[in-house]
């Protein structure tokens, strides 16, 4: 049944990456489709990047915030749950909740003044704002672990470190997963603000647009970034249906056992 | 050999062990009982030293169990918990093979290795080897728990409430086929359980444990017949006769038993012995026949008795304690004792049942020192 959940999944996942790669391919069929939406627009097209390259910059943008955001978020969820880092764990776990509650375009916008414009500013403003909630679903993700199966696994000879990428991360990795895949689709649609203090991707075609008030650009923007949200979405989706049945969700009584 | 030596252990203040002396003898299986809370967990989890003590020594085979890294020592030994811990993102072939993999064996090694264990504890390694945890029920869970800390076949095995999990029926099915199993293998087996009745049916040597302290140290037998003190008397309880007798087999004490086959006719009929036994062509139990009545009946296959047969009939593999559970429940003085194909074996009389506990009763008072 899992399989073919996963590849149902993975099938999905394929249609709407051949869609969206369809559409990159030519500009042309862009000009074309644009110009039956908006017939009373001269410049259809976002004149200084083709959608492909505003892609490329978008995916920059997301690709290397939400690697930096899973590497430090998974790595202090970690430390924090291990005896060195226990002391830190009620500060983490703080953090990561007060920081959820600002919108991102909150963050975006209080880190000029500290950052300034930029790209780097941009991923850097991407990354505080993933990082925590994907710290949170590590620690939630090592919290589920059954406290029996570490316990067997320390007892009959694991070192810690086994009993961390045996046991624990892969029993936390759905939830883990879960958190990464939020985190990246809303750093999708929170890069485009990024073009607002000047690091392109595809929310350049979307500011140009209002400033211009050129429904075309506007759409164009649109478009793609909600395309590109969905087919990431979906990927999340497909790895997700093809992880080991036993560890993934909540139907996992065997897990959510704790010890009486 | 596994030795407690002065061994103490604090919680804060607490107290969860109180300068232990202890000595488990080799190949024999071990018993730690007392209420909850009284720190049979803890000296259990302090051999593979999950617990370490504050003050004393444990040693194994005559070495201190900290000579060694603790994930080295553990290898060595096998762990069995309440909840089993099987990992549920593994199959139960992976789960049975993970210390053999921690130990660093080569493939064809683990997976025969894998396949006898599998065997041992009575599942078919083809039906059960890919399965997850989640599609087992407790009791076969359980069974896997045991196969993994078997896998390596280690010398001693801690085992921490293993069973309790389990509901009451599986649980005794659990506790024959882990004696059997241990009859077999000959481990040195240290057990924990709060469940008396569970320690007298397992153990060779029960530990009697108490607020931390070892209370009294000796054989089943000798618990129930000289408890030394008024705690252990009331923890093994006043039906202390009636515990003693779970720990005899039937099949020690079975008689042999007139039988007749259904399909012989003139034997049922022939005098004798008052009751028979009626069994099919092959052995399997049908009923009673009670030959005075027999006579009368024109047609004497009306004349046996069917009814209660399931319940009268009790495996040679059941002990005399369920036997004489059985003899109350069915009024009848003598069983018929049948092995597992429910074929006869032979007869269990009341009266074997008391002279088998006279007899213990004498033996244990004999053992007095």
């Amino acid at each position: 049944m899992s399989r073919t959940r996963a590849f149902g999944a993975w099938i999905t996942f394929a249609l709407l990456a051949a869609l969206f790669l369809l559409l990159m391919s030519s500009t042309i069929l862009w000009q074309w489709g644009l110009r039956v939406l908006f017939p009373d627009v001269r410049n259809l097209l976002y004149p200084r990047a083709d959608p492909a390259w505003l892609v490329g910059e978008h995916l920059v943008l997301v690709g290397v915030s939400s690697l930096l955001a899973v590497v430090v978020g998974v790595g202090v969820g970690v430390f924090v749950t291990r005896p060195r880092g226990r002391q830190f764990l009620p500060v983490a776990e703080k953090l990561a909740a007060v920081v959820q509650t600002f919108p991102p375009a909150a963050v975006l916008a209080l880190s000029v003044p500290a950052l300034g414009f930029g790209f780097r500013p941009t991923i850097a403003a991407l990354f505080l704002y993933s990082v925590l909630p994907i710290m949170r679903n590590t620690l939630g993700g090592l919290a589920s672990v059954s406290a029996d199966a570490v316990d067997a696994a320390r007892g009959m000879g694991m070192t810690p470190a086994q009993v961390l990428a045996r046991v624990e991360l892969p029993l936390a990795l759905p939830v883990i997963l879960a958190g990464v895949r939020t985190s990246v689709i809303v750093n999708v649609g929170t890069a485009t603000i990024g073009a607002t203090i000047g690091a392109g991707g595809l929310g350049a075609p979307i500011i140009s647009g209002l400033v211009n008030q050129n429904p075309a650009f506007l759409a164009e923007g649109t478009i793609i970034v909600g395309l590109l949200a969905i087919s990431i979405d979906t990927a999340f989706a497909a790895v997700e249906a093809s992880l080991p049945r036993g560890a993934r969700g909540p139907d996992g009584d065997d897990h959510a056992r704790g010890r009486g | 050999m596994i030795e407690f030596e002065g061994v103490t252990r604090l919680f804060g203040a607490v107290k969860a062990v109180d300068r232990l002396d202890l000595a488990i003898r080799d190949r024999e299986l071990c018993v730690l009982v007392g209420p909850s809370g009284s720190g049979k967990s803890t000296m259990l989890r302090m051999i593979n030293r999950l617990i370490e003590p504050t003050e004393g020594a444990i040693s194994l085979d005559g070495n201190d169990v900290r000579a060694r890294r603790p994930e080295i020592l553990r290898r060595s030994i096998g762990y069995v918990i309440q909840n089993v811990g099987l990992f549920p993102h593994l199959t139960v072939a992976a789960n049975v093979a993970t210390v053999p993999q921690l130990l660093g064996w080569d493939r064809s090694r683990i997976e025969a290795r894998v396949e006898r264990m599998l065997a041992l504890v009575g599942m078919d390694p083809a039906v059960y080897r890919g399965r997850y945890p989640h599609e087992l029920s407790g009791g076969e869970a359980q069974r896997i728990g045991v196969a993994r800390a078997l896998a390596s076949d280690p010398p001693v095995i801690l085992m921490d409430e293993p069973f309790s999990a389990v509901d009451p029926v599986n649980r005794s099915r659990l506790q024959d086929e882990f004696l059997s199993i241990q009859r077999e293998l000959r481990k040195t087996v240290v057990f924990v359980t709060h469940d008396v009745d569970e320690a007298i049916r397992l153990a060779d040597r029960i530990a009697v444990v108490r607020a931390g302290r070892l209370v009294q140290y000796d054989t089943p037998e000798q618990i129930l017949e000289n408890p030394v003190d008024p705690f252990v008397a009331a923890f093994v309880g006043a039906d202390r006769a009636l515990k003693r007798l779970s720990r005899f087999p039937v099949r020690e004490y079975v008689k042999p038993a007139a039988s007749a086959r259904i399909d012989d006719e003139p034997g049922m009929r022939r005098g004798g012995a008052r009751f028979l036994w009626i069994v099919d062509p092959a052995g399997t139990l049908i009923g009673s026949l009670d030959t005075t009545l027999a006579a009368r009946c024109a047609d004497v296959h009306d004349c046996i008795s069917i009814e209660n047969i399931r319940e009268m009939a009790v495996p040679a593999d059941a002990s005399l304690k369920e036997a004489l559970s059985r003899m109350l429940g069915t009024s009848a003085r003598t069983l018929p004792v049948v092995d597992t194909e429910f074929r006869l074996l032979g007869e269990l009389s009341l009266s074997d049942v008391e002279q088998a506990s006279e007899r213990q009763t004498g033996r244990a008072a004999a053992g007095r020192p």
